[in-house]
């Protein structure tokens, strides 16, 4: 997986997880989504778990913070830092 | 007896003992609480008279400085009402118009949210710790009963939030009943999990005491961070967590639990929404020397009935783990509902609310004993335990979160375009959302209503969805046809 990859990877669980499948028009990749409580801490651990699986990484629990995992951009480059992608 | 003389007997025998201490290092002793305690009785009364009923209100995230200044609250002789600073200002303001706190204690960083979102005069102001102001508001409070201690503010089914009001005595009947039935040693370590408005928190504040223990406050970024807090309650030792089984399962499935070892875990209690027997396997292996309580009742009449649970016990319960028993003096009354199967519950006792801020409660006389309608449906085992089934009516639990749809129902229909809405949960694989069905000439999409609703309502009330329809179904009855909706949906 490259990093593109994994942004759509990532815009895909949070379209899926919080939007009920559709992307809403008025949303994108630097629309924030914890801070404002779009996403709850629930879906944002079960996030987490699921790409900490398919990118075989583990982030420390400090790791799991709005400072990181704020919008689409922020969890897709903090994820591909963790796991040391390419472009 | 009064919870301020079982407050300060407490402390007074905590003496150098640890009381508090936080995940940043911070501690106090038993002793320092008392100082502090006393410091900030003067304070409050300095500015408050003391010959009438005061209503403060809490506007604090859970820190080292807050429990002094509750317990110095009750020790004035005051009740409170807690806040929520992540709440809207349309919220904030329908609770402090309701209930007219006649003053507030506010943490700093969140004295201009509070102060804009209600519209009343502030008349003068005072430092109280490092961190809190005490706010004197220029309004009457409520009249509420002289031995009122707080009033907890819940999702209402006519689309306004409730205002629940407990007393010295049910308070004290529920921290007399934990002291008899929950069996953690003295000193134990107890953890803040729960928000001051919701009621499990009345547990980890007060409770604590009656073992001499030592409460653990966690900073608001570490809640939201279920790994974080694993790794919280397995490093500082704590041995009792009273939490929803929403908050359990977070643990288990993004905990990384099998890092720690829970050991010291003595006593797991679980409310707040129904309880499954795969949630307790799959937290056996890892709190493996934890006795596991499923304790039961609204707001309203605190905790009423409990199950201590045994695993031996699944083939009994098969459908769900019982919510047990009655706790101690209370009374229970099964009245007949539309399945006879499933009788509705009432509960009487010593730890029923007084009523609300507002409006009737669905009290009920029977044998001259006040009884509360609680609306949930139960069956009764042979042995006398209770099962929970259902709900009488719509309100629906969230992550523990009482939901009332109509509330939601209310602010969609103010919407420009919107002719009506239904708010209704659906079950996808295994989890519940809450789904809004929207007839309208305009089209919104799941963005606005989301960030909609965050502007009106509670964080936990806002859908997981949004359907717009042409026309809402209607039953036989001419009411609208719910189940059709969410079959609709599901398909």
């Amino acid at each position: 997986m490259n990093k593109q990859e994994l942004k759509n990877a990532v815009r895909n669980y949070v379209t899926a997880e919080v939007f009920s499948g559709t992307m809403p028009e008025g949303f994108n990749d630097d629309t924030k989504i914890i801070s404002t409580r779009l996403m709850d801490s629930i879906v944002t651990l079960n996030m987490v778990n699921h790409f900490e699986e398919r990118l075989g990484i583990q982030l420390q629990a400090h790791d799991v913070s709005v400072d990181n995992l704020d919008s689409v951009n922020m969890i897709s480059s903090f994820l591909s830092t963790k796991a040391g992608l390419s472009e | 007896m009064r919870l301020d003389e079982i407050i300060n007997a407490c402390i007074k025998q905590g003496d150098a003992q640890q009381a508090l201490k936080d995940t940043s290092g911070n501690s106090r002793s038993y002793l320092q609480l008392q100082d502090e305690i006393a410091a900030h009785v003067l304070q409050i009364s300095s500015r408050l008279q003391s010959d009438k009923k005061n209503v403060l209100a809490i506007v604090s995230e859970r820190n080292i400085f807050l429990p002094a200044l509750l317990y110095a609250v009750v020790n004035s002789g005051a009740a409170y009402v807690p806040i929520d600073h992540r709440f809207p200002a349309e919220r904030i303001s329908t609770i402090v118009n309701e209930a007219r706190p006649n003053a507030a204690i506010v943490q700093n960083k969140y004295r201009e949210i509070f102060e804009s979102a209600c519209d009343c005069e502030i008349a003068s102001s005072l430092a109280l710790s490092e961190e809190h102001t005490l706010l004197v508001l220029a309004q009457e409070p409520v009249g509420i009963p002289a031995d009122a201690v707080y009033i907890l503010y819940t999702s209402g089914s006519t689309g306004v939030p409730k205002g629940a009001i407990h007393t010295h005595s049910s308070v004290v009947s529920f921290l007399q009943w934990c002291s008899d039935a929950i069996d953690c040693s003295d000193a134990s370590t107890f953890i803040s999990i729960s928000p001051l408005q919701f009621d499990l928190s009345v547990f980890d504040l007060f409770f604590p005491l009656f073992r001499t223990g030592t409460l653990l406050l966690v900073k608001e970024a570490e809640l939201a961070n279920h790994r974080m807090l694993a790794q919280i309650i397995a490093g500082q030792g704590v041995n009792c967590v009273y939490a929803t089984p929403s908050f359990f399962r977070l643990l288990c499935t993004g905990g990384k639990l099998q890092q720690y070892s829970f050991d010291h875990v003595s006593h797991l209690l679980l409310a707040g929404e129904a309880l499954q027997w795969q949630l307790l396997h799959d937290m056996k292996p890892y709190f493996t020397k934890a006795q596991c309580y499923n304790l039961y009742g609204p707001t309203e009449t605190n905790v009423c009935c409990y199950y201590k649970v045994n695993e031996a016990d699944e083939r009994l319960y098969p459908v769900a783990v019982p919510i047990g028993k009655p706790c101690g003096e209370t009374k229970i009354h099964l009245e007949a509902s539309d399945d006879p199967s499933m009788p509705e519950l009432w509960v009487a006792g010593g730890t029923l609310m007084h009523g609300y801020v507002a409006g009737p409660a669905s009290f009920r006389m029977l044998d001259d004993v006040r009884y509360y309608n609680t609306g949930d449906l139960v069956q009764q085992e042979a042995d006398g335990n209770l099962v929970f089934c259902g709900r009488r009516d719509r309100m629906i639990k969230k992550n523990g979160f009482r939901v009332e749809p109509a509330e939601v129902e209310k602010y969609i229909r103010q919407l420009e375009g919107v002719h009506n809405a239904v708010a209704a949960p659906v079950v996808v694989k295994n989890s519940m959302k809450l789904v809004i069905f929207i007839q309208s000439d305009k089209v919104y999409n799941l963005l606005e209503i989301k960030q909609y609703c965050l502007s009106k309502l509670p964080y936990y009330m806002v859908p997981d969805d949004v359907i717009m329809v042409q026309d809402l179904p209607l039953n036989l009855n001419n009411k609208t046809d719910i189940g059709q909706l969410v079959d609709n949906y599901v398909k």
